[in-house]
């Protein structure tokens, strides 16, 4: 299996601060992969690190085997970036931010960032720093698309979109990975559209890696048990507990299973995406397991 | 890339190409005006240290000191302009980096070593072609000034030559060096004009008349050792006696008291019957060239040292 993305004991510093810390993940080839977690977890970080903007303080970072640092030349016209602040020069027009994709872009796919542009009725002489917050995002994005990339890194893409636009955005991408392979790593603080949006998720919490893997078995492992008040030790010689609630007459706990529940006392019921990401989030830090759910785990496991 | 950088920065060009343009127009025109002065005047048959008692020169002499003089606010006005031009070639950068936009521009294609070779070679390219065009049209304004006041007066000395261009560079280095660490434009522009100017003056004051060890001399009567176009860094801070031994200005004044008012010739008896002589340090106006040259040195590497800086923050420290 070859990754768009593969990070090993990947970690950025700042002077005392993590920023990053041990992440060891792969984002195999044509995935959609959310990256979610708190504000300060890492996640634009981690984006950075992978398009090359920033360079690691530990650890590897490899994108299409190369590194974005040493190999920039190799590594930059295969992927777009949309960075968290959305940077558009405010002074030119919006066909001259064009004129300078087409410039320093060797894949430049004009056609198309006019036509999306037509489309979202983004006037080509209006200044960049005119445009409304929503059509600067637009703008920067069809910047990021047009470039033809083949891994598309995006910080919070749909933070600044209306519903409307963010739906519109959603099929743009699928659309975009269907037909041309793309890869796609993009953070989000909005875990509703994810289950639609992505087929993959790593959770990021307090610099730390603390979950990456294939949506569906993440929802196929992950299992709500409720019993009558009782203590969890059966369950986690078996299982990964993950986050356990007692009430005064019931415990419920969010496992992370690794096969069959067989104590029938064990109510089992499936758990949305949410959920289970606000588990891991809300967990002390301590006890967060780094775990990595691709496939080759999934051998070891058995 | 070509086309982005002067996208970027063609505001900023096209004001400095303006103000270019106005100065070389105003220069032109009071550069003639003094060479026909000079002229009519007839001020080179009037040159040199023999002429100065000729009450006939004097006269004209004064008249076209008065001339130069009237240009000095334009001089001293003119020694700002490598700052100017510096800061507003820099402005953009410092922008660039504000705005967070070099995360955009170093996320196309182009990688961030060539953006950088880019964007500084048209730069120091500018700066360079704007600084030695300048200097030489002021050397060639500064000619008839020249004559009479010498090359080493601070309105001839960094207004001429490659110096003006080295400064330039200078503003340049500093503005882009200081725009990468701090990243606010406005900040940018303040911290660089108060540097440069402590560099550039303090530079000016105490180092530059000890690039080499001026001509030491001593004077105790007559017609003075030094010429009119050289440049006295030092006269009548130590003194001689007879016997040899050296004294300072306050052991003179113990031995004869200062004059006040009409008695300088019984001050000037004084002196002599003491056999004191005054110390002249002088740099003979030949050494000229050799100053520019000292100076742009000092000046361009200090450029070269700040650019330095400035790439390997932007390639390592800023994301």
């Amino acid at each position: 299996m070859t990754g768009a993305l593969e990070t090993m004991g990947l970690g950025k510093q700042y002077g005392d601060l993590w920023a990053l810390r041990d992440c060891t993940l792969t984002v195999p080839s044509g995935r959609v992969a959310a990256l979610v977690g708190p504000n300060g977890a890492g996640k634009s970080t981690l984006l950075q690190l992978a398009s090359g903007l920033n360079y690691p303080s530990a650890g590897v970072v490899r994108v299409f085997g190369l590194s974005p640092r040493q190999d920039p030349g190799l590594v930059l016209p295969r992927i777009g970036f949309l960075s968290q602040d959305r940077p558009l020069y405010r002074g030119f027009t919006v066909a001259e931010m064009l004129t300078m994709g087409k410039k320093l872009n060797p894949r430049w796919d004009d056609a198309l960032a006019r036509r999306r542009l037509q489309h979202l009725g983004i006037p080509l002489k209006r200044k960049a720093g005119k445009l409304s917050g929503g059509q600067q995002s637009q703008l920067a994005l069809v910047m990021a698309l047009a470039k033809r990339p083949e891994f598309l890194l995006l910080d919070e893409p749909v933070a600044t979109f209306d519903p409307l636009a963010r739906r519109e955005f959603l099929s743009m991408l699928l659309e975009a990975t269907v037909e041309d392979g793309l890869t796609v790593l993009l953070s989000s603080h909005i875990i509703n559209d994810l289950e639609r949006m992505c087929d993959y998720i790593i959770i990021l919490s307090a610099a730390r890696l603390t979950l990456v893997g294939d949506i569906s078995e993440v929802l196929d492992r992950h299992k709500l048990l409720i019993s009558v008040r009782r203590d969890t030790d059966g369950l986690e010689h078996l299982h990964n507990v993950v986050q356990v609630t007692h009430t005064e007459r019931q415990t419920t706990v969010l496992a992370r299973t690794n096969g069959h529940i067989w104590d029938p006392s064990w109510e089992v019921h499936d758990v949305s995406l949410e959920d289970i990401v606000l588990a891991y989030l809300g967990q002390p830090q301590r006890d967060v397991p780094t775990v990595t759910m691709d496939r080759a785990d999934e051998e070891v496991l058995r | 890339m070509i086309w982005l950088t002067w996208r970027q920065q063609r505001l900023e060009t096209l004001i400095g190409a303006a103000l270019a343009f106005m100065v070389t127009v105003l220069i032109i025109r009071t550069g003639l005006d003094l060479r026909s002065a000079y002229s009519t005047l007839r001020i080179g048959s009037c040159l040199g240290q023999q002429h100065l008692q000729d009450p006939a020169c004097q006269n004209v002499l004064s008249t076209f000191q008065d001339k130069i003089l009237g240009l000095s606010n334009l001089s001293t006005s003119l020694t700002f302009l490598p700052l100017l031009v510096g800061v507003l070639l820099a402005a953009p950068m410092a922008l660039e980096m504000e705005q967070g936009t070099f995360r955009l521009a170093w996320t196309q294609s182009v990688t961030r070593s060539s953006w950088l070779r880019v964007r500084l070679t048209l730069l120091i390219a500018a700066a360079a072609l704007f600084g030695l065009g300048m200097g030489a049209l002021l050397t060639w304004w500064r000619w008839p000034a020249d004559q009479v006041q010498g090359r080493f007066v601070t309105n001839a000395f960094d207004l001429e030559g490659p110096v003006f261009a080295s400064y330039t560079l200078f503003a340049l280095a500093l503005g882009l060096t200081v725009g990468a660490m701090i990243r606010r434009t406005v900040p940018t522009i303040g911290l660089t004009l108060v540097t440069f100017l402590g560099i550039r003056f303090g530079i000016e004051s105490w180092i530059r008349p000890h690039y080499i060890p001026p001509i030491q001399t001593a004077w105790f009567s007559g017609p003075p050792p030094f010429g009119t176009l050289d440049w006295v860094v030092d006269k009548g801070s130590t003194w001689r006696d007879g016997a040899g031994h050296k004294l300072s200005y306050a052991d003179v004044t113990a031995l004869c008291p200062a004059p006040t008012g009409g008695v300088k010739d019984t001050y000037v008896a004084c002196l002599h019957s003491h056999r004191l002589s005054e110390f002249i340090y002088y740099h003979p106006a030949g050494r000229f060239w050799l100053f520019q040259g000292i100076e742009s040195a000092i000046f361009v590497s200090l450029s070269i040292a700040l650019l330095a800086g400035a790439v390997r923050w932007m390639r390592y420290r800023v994301t």
